[in-house]
Formats: C-alpha cells, structure tokens, sequence
C-alpha cells in the first residue's frame, strides 16, 4: 500500500497529483478535486498561480538570497545566480544543479590515484619527430578512457573507444 | 595615467624582437577567474560598488613584486579603439559597454600579464608567454591567487569555484596554446588532427576570428572554463596534445617540400612581393601573407630574424593596435589599409628578401 497522500491546499485526501518541471527542477503538488475545482488547468497562468499558493513550492518561490537578493525564481528564469552565497541561502538551488551537472568534479586538487596516472602517463609518452602520430594519440587517447571510466563519465568514455578502435583499426 | 598609446609606444621599444623560436607554437595563455564569497557577483553590482571592489583588489595586486610597476586603467574612460587593441592584445573580453562601468585593468610593464574585474568575476588574470610553457604559468598565476590570504573564494566542494553564469562552474582557469599550422591545413589533413582532439576535451577555433582557419592557418587550441578537466590534468592534456600536432605538423612540412616546393615558393615569395609594395592592405590580407612568411623562415628561405619580428607585429596589425600606432583619429576603412601597409613597411625590406635554395 502505498503512504495516503495529503492535499497541499485543505489538508485533505488528494486524488491528484501535479507536477511542473522547469531547468531539471521537478516539483509536485498534491491536491483533492474540491480544491483543483475553480481552476482552470489548460492555461499555464491559473497552474502557476495554484503552485503558488501550495505552502510546499511557495516556500521555494519566495525564497531570497540575504546576500545579494536573488530570488529562485529569477535563478530560473535568468539561469545566473548573484552571489557565492545563493548555493547555501536557496535550500532547493544545490540538489537541482546536484542533478543537472552529475559530477562532483571541476574543480581542486587531483585525487592521489589520479595524481599518479597522470606522472607516470608522463613519463611513459614519448614525443619525437620519429614516432608516428596514430600511435602517440592513441596512448594519449587510451590514458584518457582509463580516466574516463575512473570518473564514472560513460559518455566521454564511449567516444574514446570508439575513436580508439578507429585508429587501432587503420594500424591494426 | 599615461594613455593607452604611450604605454603601447613604449611597450613596443622594450619587445621588439621577441619571440619564443619556436616553428609552430607561438604563445600560450593562462586566464585564472575567481569570485569572492560573501560579495554579489559583478553582474548584480551597481558601477560604484564595482569600483569600489575593483580599486580593492587593484591595489592589493599591486602589492605583488610582479605587478609592483604596473599601469592601471579605468575601462569606461578609454575609447572604443583602445578597448579594442586590449581585446585583440587578450586582456579583456568583449562586454558590452555598460559592463566595463567601474572595472580596472592592471597591466604589467612587458605586457605579459594583466589582471582585471570582468563581467562574470571580480577577479581575473590572465598572463601571456611566448611559446609553449604552461605550467610555468600556472606556477606564477597559483602564487597570485594564493596571495589573497584572508579573502574567501565563492567555493562548492561539489561545483568547484563558483560564478553567475552557471556553465563557468569548475576550476574557473581557461588555457590555451597558439599554433601556426599551414602544412596541416595545406595537406588536408587538419578533421583528422581536430578529431583526435575532440575527445580529449579539447576545443579549438581560429585565433583570429574574423578570418577563416584556411586562410590564415593560426589556431587556438583550448580548454575552456565550462570543460570539467582538472586545472593540472588538463595542463598535462593540452601539453602532450600540443607537442602531437607540432610533430605532426613538421612531418607534414617535410613531405610538402618534397612533394610541392615550387608551390611553396610561390606563396611565400608572392607574400613577399605583395607586403613590400602594397599600398592597402587588408587586414585578413595582410594575415595570409605573414603566415606564408613565417613558413619561408622555418623553411629557411628567410632570414631567422624575420620570425621574432612577425611575431611580434602580427597582432599589432588589427585594427585597434593600429589605431594607437597611427598618429590620426580619423580611421576610416581606407584609411585603415593605408596605414597597415605603412605599418609592414617598416620592417618588409630587401634585407628581409626570401632565397629559394
């Protein structure tokens, strides 16, 4: 059985449930047909304004940053945040871009096993007039999937295999 | 305050046949950002409080041993062209006007390294050098930043150094390697040297932007804020990358001579009729024919001293560094041409005659 859901509205059983996506943010909105009743929801302004008065997403719309005053609404509509403080201030802004960027990466120091891939993937490329492009590309290349796929980045990882097997297939 | 083009005059005397050697790397450029935390980013400040900032950090920079004789200018006081010559330089980027209200720019003696308060961040070096030595600066840039002991950086541990502009999350640097690559482009085999770069990461684009890559085969190769490498791998990455295509880009050369010399000769030779007696010279024009140039010194039908100058005069050939060099204000199209050709004069002379051998 699954938990009996409650109307954001009266508090009363809800037999809807809406939802409204917008930059990979994803809020819903229970309800009960009494409270949905008076609205209209085939124009998108009477289904802002029923969000709005749910206590649950108005919380999140009013919201504002103490240090430069941005709103997450406007977060939303601009795409910028104003200040370093706004990750902290607006509660709801980290878990979204959490899931829109999926990488904790981009920033710091390297790990210390990544730290020893990249000196010994120095040490081991040899650069000369002498040795062919194809074969010192695909080591640079290979280097790179290893660390593709230590980062968890599946998408890059394919796109170096397939390039991989490209040139190993040109000078097999 | 000194104007814009004292400082370049100068500038001009102090650098004069520098170059970095190299055939095929012609400067690197290191661009650090950052933004402090408890401060509305510059997008959301208001000109004074800009300036305000913008003052505070200028004078805390010029603390530094590197910055100690420095020139600083206010970027809403400077006309249109200058704005233009530091854009073409590297140490701005293009903004609309509005957004230059109340920044500074601080650049160093040399030319070689500027800091100033930009669009997206309150903080931004960049720094310049001949040829390839990226870790060299970021060696100088690591020491800049650590200088700001008690200020906090905007920091996530989850999205890295923070901006407005949410694709600039990461590790707010951006480096890039200059290449001049014409055996590349001439042998057609430059989708396949871009397709080996692509899944690094790596981006690249023409480095002059208002003329095509085939034209005028100079290229920057970069990883730009929005790219998800780490500041050492990607210094690593973009390294060996660049030592790759510099290897690939000789042996290219070496087959074209053998394969197509009279060819050669006749665009380098052609370049240098064309630079010693125009009277207009575009600029995309005048580009094309340095590049041909340069090729005949690394192929040694030109005098070695010929390169350091190409490469220190090829920038100053875009519109807004001519315009400091050119004593009217009135800078017409024609106008323009006629003091670009008047410009390459100057240093396109018999002595400088390519041999063919």
């Amino acid at each position: 059985m699954g938990e009996l859901r409650k109307c954001h509205l009266c508090g009363g059983p809800a037999q809807l449930r809406l939802v409204r996506t917008g930059y990979e943010a994803i809020m819903h909105m229970d309800i009960c047909a009494d409270c949905l009743q008076p609205y209209d929801l085939s124009t998108a302004d009477d289904f802002v304004k029923l969000f709005e008065l749910s206590p649950a997403s108005g919380s999140i719309f009013t919201e504002n940053c103490s240090c430069c005053g941005m709103i997450w609404r406007e977060v939303l509509n601009v795409g910028h945040v104003g200040c370093g403080r706004c990750l902290e201030e607006l509660s709801s802004l980290q878990p979204m871009l959490e899931r829109c960027r999926k990488s904790s990466h981009g920033a710091g120091e390297l790990s210390r096993e990544m730290a020893t891939q990249s000196r010994d993937y120095i040490f081991n490329l040899t650069i000369s007039g002498e040795t062919s492009w194809d074969y010192d590309m695909l080591s640079l290349l290979k280097s790179q999937l290893k660390r593709a796929v230590y980062r968890e980045q599946f998408e890059a990882a394919a796109i170096l295999r397939d390039r991989i097997r490209q040139l190993e297939q040109k000078n097999p | 305050m000194s104007s814009l083009r004292d400082y370049w005059s100068k500038r001009q005397f102090r650098k004069e046949g520098f170059s970095g050697g190299d055939s095929v790397v012609l400067r690197s450029a290191l661009h650090l950002s950052r933004n402090l935390q408890d401060i509305p980013f510059p997008e959301r400040l208001g000109p004074m409080e800009r300036k305000e900032i913008s003052e505070k950090i200028m004078a805390r920079m010029r603390r530094t041993s590197a910055f100690r004789r420095s020139l600083c200018w206010k970027l809403d006081t400077l006309v249109e062209e200058e704005r233009m010559a530091l854009q073409e330089w590297g140490h701005i980027s293009v903004l609309d006007t509005a957004s230059y209200d109340g920044s500074h720019l601080l650049l160093v003696d040399d030319g070689s390294a500027s800091v100033w308060l930009c669009g997206n961040h309150h903080i931004c070096w960049n720094l310049f050098w001949e040829g390839l030595c990226l870790e060299r600066l970021w060696k100088q840039v690591s020491r800049w930043e650590s200088s700001f002991t008690n200020l906090k950086y905007a920091f996530s541990p989850v999205f890295g150094y923070l901006a407005s502009d949410l694709g600039e999350w990461g590790s707010g640097l951006c480096i890039s390697v200059t290449l001049h690559i014409p055996a590349i482009m001439e042998s057609g085999c430059y989708d396949e040297v871009v397709g080996a770069l692509q899944p690094l990461g790596l981006k690249w684009c023409s480095e002059y932007r208002f003329v095509s890559l085939e034209f005028v085969p100079v290229v920057k190769i970069f990883y730009d804020r929005s790219s998800k490498t780490l500041p050492k791998e990607a210094l690593i990455v973009l390294r060996e990358a660049i030592l790759l295509i510099a290897a690939k880009e000789r042996d290219v050369r070496n087959q074209l001579l053998e394969k197509q010399k009279l060819k050669i000769w006749d665009r380098v030779s052609r370049a240098w009729g064309t630079l010693f007696s125009c009277q207009l010279l575009p600029a995309s024009e005048a580009l094309y024919c340095l590049s041909s140039l340069r090729l005949g010194v690394d192929i040694g039908w030109c005098p070695e001293k010929l390169r350091a100058i190409i490469d220190h005069h090829a920038r100053h050939l875009l519109r807004g560094t001519l315009w400091l060099w050119a004593e009217t204000e009135n800078f017409q199209s024609e106008q323009e041409d006629a003091e670009r050709a008047r410009y390459i004069k100057q240093f396109v002379t018999v002595e400088n005659c390519p041999i063919f051998s």
